[in-house]
């Protein structure tokens, strides 16, 4: 499916200009405001309701949303950018009082609600708040208070007036003046009854009046998307809602001099709006962000200290002497890391990496700082800067007021240990994961839009379906009429239009993939902390978005499969060379010519990145052959480039086919090593300055625009100023809209130089590996599932393919992870073809982690009662030994895991299902009558149940069973294929392995199929799916009818019919790994 | 396949819940059906009816024609079946199940051969054996019976040696045939016709008496009478009657009958008059709960009196319902009577309906209304004239604002108040926002 931009980033400018601000002459200022951030209640965004009360002249307003500080952040920017002032807010609910309304009035208040918010959401479930009024009565310096006398849900009975009182005795006494009653116009039944009661508490106790609204949208028309919001929380349809709705439209942030008309009866309480907002002088600008200290050790300065890391990790980096130009580059990053102040940033990343480094979970930085020289002294990256000259200043700049990025990623099974451990240096109180806030999209929206106006299940999900993808606006009369509704008819005129005003709402929070937050003083006091879904995850209320904008240290703790594989990949062979120097991935042998031979020919299956069939097709023609063509080659592939038609000119100048020219001479320092094109995030940067006229401040923009951060404009803002730039420099008008096009590439998938400089090296990483040990990589791979591209058959089947030998599961030679077997015969050499590389290395043993269902416990239990009690001799005696369930027994024997008994599977089975569930010491096994008239099972039988229980076989290929059927149906086999003319008839059948729909492909399928002989590529042009859908969907095996397609080393065949083939696989468990 | 997955492969696939209690009824109501053919039928829900063929040849002339009548009636009831006979039920099914219908067998010793290609699943296994035979590759009857004995009891249980035996005729398999059922009805034939309606009510009492004694014997109470009073020359006439709760008590039936006949014409007479019940509901074992024993009592008086209502107003009895809405003339709806359901108003609904007038106008009367300050889009209402009738506004409450339902396209927003005029009368009249007229919506009490 096509990646589209994502509503959740929505900018945060006005929908209309501002104009100049000015005040109304009547004062008065919301200060009960609930935005969307109290999720299915506020229908308009924080931003559009202090734009909307800037417009009107409002003196000031604050965003009080439910037990919540999510949406302030987002406010904040709103009234900085509109000049109106911000109250910070929160409309508390407590267990036993009624509604108080919560503005800080100072930092200290700013802290103090924050601690309340975490205490009440960190012991309640995620999403929930549970708060006792006796909490904020003990916790409320620089707070400013107001009880609330009406309920917030109309179905609800109004607050009862001696708890009113009550709850008012308890606040007077501590709050004092600082503390309001809140009263509101809201054209209800009750309106006189609650204002008397308001009033009397007032009397009586001496509490001033404010004046509210209960605002909850920022503009009339918003009524009714309330309304639907209102029957989303409730899970009816708005004919149900009844009383759950409120009765009118009136809780819309009015002009002033509307107020003031309502409240002439009390002026007291218009005048208290502006006693308060004028009381909170507190603002979000006021949070400084402190990098926390104990990096440092007691009596070092974080520079020196820093500075004596990268020196020590220098000569441990360059042990014959560090180059001079090494030396240069660590001086003058130090100077500039030194003058930023962001030395503590750079040994926060130190710390986890040598957290990791100490627990053996390898890992590596990426990221616009992480390639840099310091950060390979550090061990942060494994890219070593004289292998790749990046310019520090691009990611890091003086001018650039904002802490410098790097992520991290980590081996994926083990991430976990580090996200805990930053927990445990950092304590709760001052770290935390980001949030994520998820919003409405497309499809979510209407369909939950739909079910609120009453539409039918099915009606609802054949719109969303028929709208894939839809942003918003008026869907063609056509999709609406597909999904058999009728366009004209109001109600889904209505859908429609709700649904596009709904469309980047949010809709709850939830956690970041791995950003982290620490702080020096208490987090808690910076910002609400809650409970995530994951056991152990704590989560802050804010986004990287909001992060981003109050300067907030955040370090993304990423988990990455192929790291996970290169691991176990490493200690294996430094298992099996004890006596060479132990393997790291920066000791990997660099620049070796016949990995670069290997790559070339796109015998890359299970290698990073470049094993997808896009990055196959791609290496025969660029032929890498160093590493910087591997950068290109990782950046390559990739929406931005492709987008931005920058692939071909990129090959034909390579071919040599095309001169290399620039488009400007300056610009030859920056294009000149991807010979005059833009293929990285970067050189589209430089070329919107050098090109565009973009100032550096203006391309900064851009690049946060293109990176995600979209709150200060989309990309498209720029479009225009971008190609009349460039054109106006005398570019050619097509050059200029295809290097804009390939800036809304990145914006999907951004992919800076120096992050595909780090994924490059571990494509070099897991290529040498594939090189040299075949075995060990199949066996790291299949250990570290699931990851990567490619199914276990596959990659045995590749592994096989490069001469590895292969063994099956068995009871008396299996671990629970994939081991490798017997020693290593070195006589044997591998030649360059590529099937004597395996040969003579380690034979692989499948696990039992390979059979579908079995229990990690359940293989530990084998494998350590093996150890006592030596090989196995009867199923029986494996069954007395291990005490294994007979479920569990019945499953290794259906898997074929007896045959060193040896016992075929049927055998094994038989005998499994005499054994008693109970063992008595004493009772015999037992004993049959006879061998038992078992049929015995064919070839194909065998390896349909190796399918069936591993998910593979050794055996044999399913396809190959049925050559003889596909044979009568003319079906040429791969191997043969690959021998076909360009342009010729061709009917290949295969086992689909892979789909893919590439969003960068304008609707093309590429199906990979998968006989006995080899994989096919198919490409399935938009007509013929949208023909044979179900069949190009759903197909498990697949025949295609077409024509061979070949251009160098690569080859399609190009479908023109497609037959469902998968009632041959019947019982046989085969599934496509699909990629929308 | 999930039902998600099935819906994405074929669009047009239409679905339908499982009901497998409606199933089993359903089925239980065919085997009562085939009782024509064969006075033992046994029903195994989901799928199976046994039908007892031994001694049908004498009355079909043969099994085999006896096979063909009931597959003929199944036919004809576009009912799709698999009809097979054998010496035992388990064989029988055996063949049926799949599709085995040319056999007929008629010795035991047949059996065997007629099954033994076909796959273990014919026996009525169980899922788990049936999937580990399969592994086995165990895939007909005689590679099992190849097994030994002991070896399978072993492995499977003794379950698999009875269906096995009660398959091939070495074990018997009782089965639990279907009890004869006859309908709950009464009639009475006179000699001639039968003009004196107290004849006639003598008559229905003591057909009332009759299945009022059937009723109690098979513990069940009627939900439902059906009264066919037969003219010597015209049409018969019909009556139905629906009860709100189960009931065999002759006296209250009576009075409801006597209700829903009072136009009961009988010009010629009648010469016979049958009373037949067609809805019935378990009665026995009444239990009355201690703490709501009150509310019960009144709860059923009012179904009584809804009963004799609608037995006396041919049905015809509307209910007022209480419906959550912010618009006041959508507040209250009538509906046809239903037994249960009758809902409670809720704490706001109390409170609100404190300050609305009982009595709504069915339609909104416009006013001439005076405000102040004059000219006001939004001023108070000073005085008002309807009908010519001039009202002087002694004390206003309001406005009170009500938005119009936009969902169904009324976008008018209505500004009511509470008005009391200078004789004491109370007022609850409106403005629209949009227009600025004014109209009467209610009265106070």
């Amino acid at each position: 499916m096509p990646e589209l931009p994502n509503p959740k980033h929505r900018p945060i400018v006005p929908a209309s200009p501002m104009g100049p601000r000015r005040l109304s002459p009547w004062a008065y200022a919301d200060l009960d405001v609930t935005s969307n951030f109290s999720f299915l209640r506020g229908a308009s965004h924080p931003d559009e309701l202090v734009y909307r009360a800037a417009k009107l002249g409002h003196h000031a307003i604050a965003i009080t949303d439910i037990n919540s500080l999510a949406g302030v952040v987002r406010a904040h920017q709103a009234a900085k950018a509109s000049g109106i002032k911000l109250c910070i807010g929160s409309r508390l609910r407590f267990d036993d009082a009624p509604d108080v309304l919560v503005w800080a009035k100072n930092r200290a208040g700013y802290a103090a609600l924050c601690r309340l918010l975490t205490l009440g959401k960190r012991r309640a479930e995620k999403g929930q708040c549970l708060l006792h009024l006796r909490e904020l009565l003990d916790d409320s310096k620089g707070l400013l208070a107001a009880m609330v006398c009406r309920s917030i849900d109309p179905e609800n009975a109004e607050p009862d007036p001696a708890h009113l009182h009550r709850a008012a005795t308890a606040l007077k006494e501590v709050f004092g003046a600082a503390l309001s009653v809140a009263i509101s116009h809201l054209h209800g039944p009750l309106d006189a009854m609650l204002l008397r009661h308001a009033d009397e508490i007032s009397r009586a106790m001496d509490i001033p009046l404010v004046a509210t609204n209960q605002v909850h949208y920022h503009d009339e028309p918003r009524h009714a998307l309330q309304d639907v919001l209102t029957c989303i929380r409730h899970g009816c349809t708005i004919h149900e809602a009844g009383f759950r709705l409120f009765a009118n439209g009136e809780r819309f942030i009015k002009p002033p001099e509307e107020m003031h008309r309502l409240f002439r009866d009390f002026p007291q309480a218009l005048q208290r709006t502006i006693a308060v907002a004028e009381c909170c002088t507190f603002s979000l600008e006021e949070l400084r962000y402190e990098y926390p200290d104990e990096i440092v050790p007691p009596g070092k300065s974080s520079t020196t200290y820093l500075a004596e890391l990268t020196w020590m990790g220098a000569a441990e980096r360059y042990p014959q002497g560090v180059p001079q130009k090494v030396q240069n580059q660590i001086n003058h990053e130090l100077k500039l890391i030194a003058e930023l102040k962001i030395e503590p940033y750079f040994l926060t990343v130190y710390d986890l990496v040598r957290f990791a480094r100490a627990r053996e979970i390898l890992c590596q930085g990426r990221g616009s700082a992480a390639n840099s020289a310091v950060c390979f002294c550090l061990g942060v990256t494994s890219v070593d800067p004289n292998r790749i000259d990046v310019l520090f200043e691009r990611f890091v700049s003086a001018a650039r007021d904002e802490p410098p990025d790097i992520d991290i990623d980590f081996e994926h099974e083990r991430r976990e240990e580090v996200i805990q451990y930053v927990y445990q240096k950092y304590g709760r109180q001052r770290s935390g994961m980001t949030a994520e806030v998820i919003s409405y999209r497309g499809r979510s929206a209407l369909r939950d839009v739909g079910k609120a106006m009453g539409l039918g299940l099915d009606a609802v999900d054949a719109l969303a379906k028929t709208m894939d993808g839809w942003q918003g606006g008026a869907p063609v009369e056509e999709q609406v009429r597909q999904a058999g509704l009728d366009p004209t008819d109001k109600t889904v005129a209505l859908v429609i239009a709700l649904t596009t005003e709904l469309l980047g709402f949010p809709r709850h929070l939830s956690q970041h993939v791995g950003g982290m937050v620490m702080t020096r003083g208490l987090l808690c006091e910076l910002v609400p902390i809650e409970n995530a879904s994951m056991p152990d995850r704590t989560v802050i209320e804010w986004d990287k978005d909001d992060i981003d904008a109050l300067k907030i240290l955040k370090v993304d703790l990423l988990a990455l499969g192929m790291l996970t594989a290169l691991a176990k990949a490493m200690t294996l062979i430094n298992h099996i060379y004890p006596a060479d120097p132990p393997m790291e991935l920066h000791t990997i042998p660099a620049e070796d010519p016949n990995v670069y031979t290997m790559v070339s020919d796109a015998d890359t299956v299970g290698v990073f990145q470049i094993e997808s069939r896009a990055q196959m097709s791609m290496l025969p023609r660029l032929r890498p052959k160093e590493f910087y063509d591997l950068v290109i080659e990782v950046a390559i592939v990739r929406p931005g480039p492709i987008q931005g038609d920058m692939v071909h000119p990129y090959l034909r100048r390579r071919c040599g086919l095309e001169p290399v020219h620039f488009p400007k001479p300056e610009l030859k320092a920056v294009l000149g090593k991807t010979l005059g094109v833009p293929l990285f995030q970067e050189q589209a940067m430089r070329i919107a300055i050098e090109c565009a006229g973009f100032s550096p401040a203006e391309a900064d923009r851009l690049r946060r625009a293109v990176t995600g951060f979209r709150r200060f404009g989309d990309i498209e803002t720029f479009a225009q100023q971008f190609i009349i730039g460039m054109q106006q420099r005398g570019f050619e008008q097509d050059f200029s809209e295809r290097c804009f096009n390939q800036i809304r590439g990145f914006s999907t998938y951004g992919f800076p130089e120096s992050h595909a400089a780090s994924f490059a090296l571990l494509v070099y990483a897991s290529s040498w590996i594939k090189r040299y040990h075949p075995a060990v990589f199949c066996c790291a791979l299949l250990n570290s599932q699931p990851m990567g591209f490619y199914a276990p058959a596959q990659l045995v089947r590749d592994a096989v393919d490069h001469g590895v030998q292969m063994r099956p599961v068995d009871i008396n030679h299996s671990d629970w992870d994939c081991t490798l077997e017997t020693p290593v015969d070195l006589s044997i050499f591998p030649t360059s073809d590529k099937r004597t590389w395996g040969q003579g290395g380690p034979v692989v043993r499948l696990g039992f982690r390979m059979i579908k269902g079995m229990a990690i416990a359940h293989a530990q239990q084998i494998v350590n009662c093996r150890r006592q009690h030596g090989a196995f001799a009867s199923v029986d005696d494996f069954h007395a030994a291990t005490a294994l369930p007979v479920g569990t027994v019945t499953r290794l024997s259906q898997a074929d895991a007896f045959g060193s008994l040896p016992k075929s599977r049927r055998v094994a089975l038989w005998e499994t299902l005499a054994l008693p569930e109970q063992r008595t010491p004493l009772a015999k096994p037992p004993q049959d009558s006879q061998d038992p008239a078992l049929p015995f099972m064919t070839t194909g039988q065998e390896i349909h149940a190796d399918y069936g229980t591993v998910g593979l076989s050794l055996k044999g290929h399913p396809v190959g069973l049925l050559r003889e059927q596909l044979n009568a149906r003319r079906v040429t086999q791969a191997a043969e294929i690959w021998n076909r003319r360009n342009g010729s008839w061709v009917r290949a059948a295969g086992i689909v392995i892979i789909r893919q729909r590439p969003g960068t492909a304008k609707g093309i399928i590429f199906e990979t199929l998968e006989d006995e002989t080899g994989i096919i590529n198919v490409i399935i042009q938009p007509e013929i799916f949208e023909r044979q859908r179900s069949t190009a969907r759903h197909a498990s095996m697949l025949q295609v009818d077409g024509y061979v397609q070949r251009q160098g080393l690569v080859l399609h065949v190009m479908a023109v019919k497609l037959h469902d083939l998968s009632e041959m696989l019947t019982d046989l468990l085969v599934r496509s790994r699909d990629f929308h | 396949m999930a039902l998600a997955e099935a819906r994405a492969r074929h669009a047009a696939l239409l679905d339908f819940p499982l009901t497998s209690d409606a199933d089993d009824r359903s089925l239980e109501a065919l085997g009562r059906w085939l009782m024509r053919f064969s006075p033992a039928v046994c029903v195994q829900p989901p799928r199976s009816i046994f039908l007892e063929a031994t001694g049908m040849e004498r009355l079909f002339g043969s099994v085999k024609n006896f096979r063909d009548r009931v597959t003929d009636a199944l036919a004809a009831l576009h009912i799709i079946a698999s009809v097979a006979i054998a010496p035992t039920p388990g064989a029988a099914w055996a063949l049926a199940a799949f599709g085995q219908t040319q056999w007929v067998l008629q010795q035991k010793n047949e059996i065997q051969p007629a099954l033994a290609l076909l796959p273990p699943d014919a026996l009525r296994l169980d899922e788990k054996p049936l999937r580990l035979l399969a592994s086995l590759g165990v895939k007909t009857i005689a590679a099992l019976l190849r097994l030994s004995r002991k070896d399978l009891a072993v492995r499977f249980g003794a379950e698999i040696l009875l269906r096995i035996d009660q398959a091939l005729g070495s074990a018997p398999e009782p089965l639990t045939y279907l009890v004869h059922r006859a309908p709950i009805a009464a009639s009475l034939e006179f000699e001639s016709a039968v003009e004196s309606l107290d004849a006639i009510w003598l008559a229905v009492q003591t057909l009332l008496g009759g299945i009022a004694a059937q009723l109690a014997e098979r513990g069940l109470g009627a939900r439902a009478l059906n009264l066919t009073f037969n003219q010597p020359y015209g049409l018969p006439v019909h009556k139905q009657l629906q009860l709100a709760r189960p009931s065999r008590d002759e006296k209250a039936m009576f009075k409801l009958l006597c209700c829903a006949l009072e136009n009961l014409q009988a010009r010629e007479g009648f010469i016979s008059i049958a009373l037949a019940v067609p809805v019935t509901q378990r009665l026995d074992g009444q239990q009355t709960s201690l703490v709501n024993a009150e509310e019960e009592r009144d709860a059923e008086a009012l179904d009584h009196l809804i009963e004799r209502l609608r037995a006396r107003l041919n049905d015809d009895v509307q209910w007022g319902e209480l419906v959550e809405s912010n618009l006041p003339e959508l507040a209250c709806r009538t509906v046809n009577y239903a037994p249960a359901g009758r809902a409670i108003p809720s704490a706001l609904r109390s409170a609100i309906d404190v300050l609305r007038p009982l009595r709504l106008l069915p339609q909104p009367r416009p006013l001439k209304v005076i405000v102040m300050p004059s000219q006001s889009r939004d001023g108070h209402p000073v005085s008002f004239t309807d009908n010519g009738h001039v009202h002087r506004l002694e004390h206003i409450r309001g406005p009170e604002r009500i938005t119009g339902q936009w969902w169904n396209g009324r976008l008018k927003i209505r500004d009511y108040f509470d008005v009391l005029d200078a004789v004491g009368s109370r007022y609850w009249i409106f403005r629209v926002a949009q227009t600025g007229r004014w109209f009467l919506h209610g009265i106070f009490q």
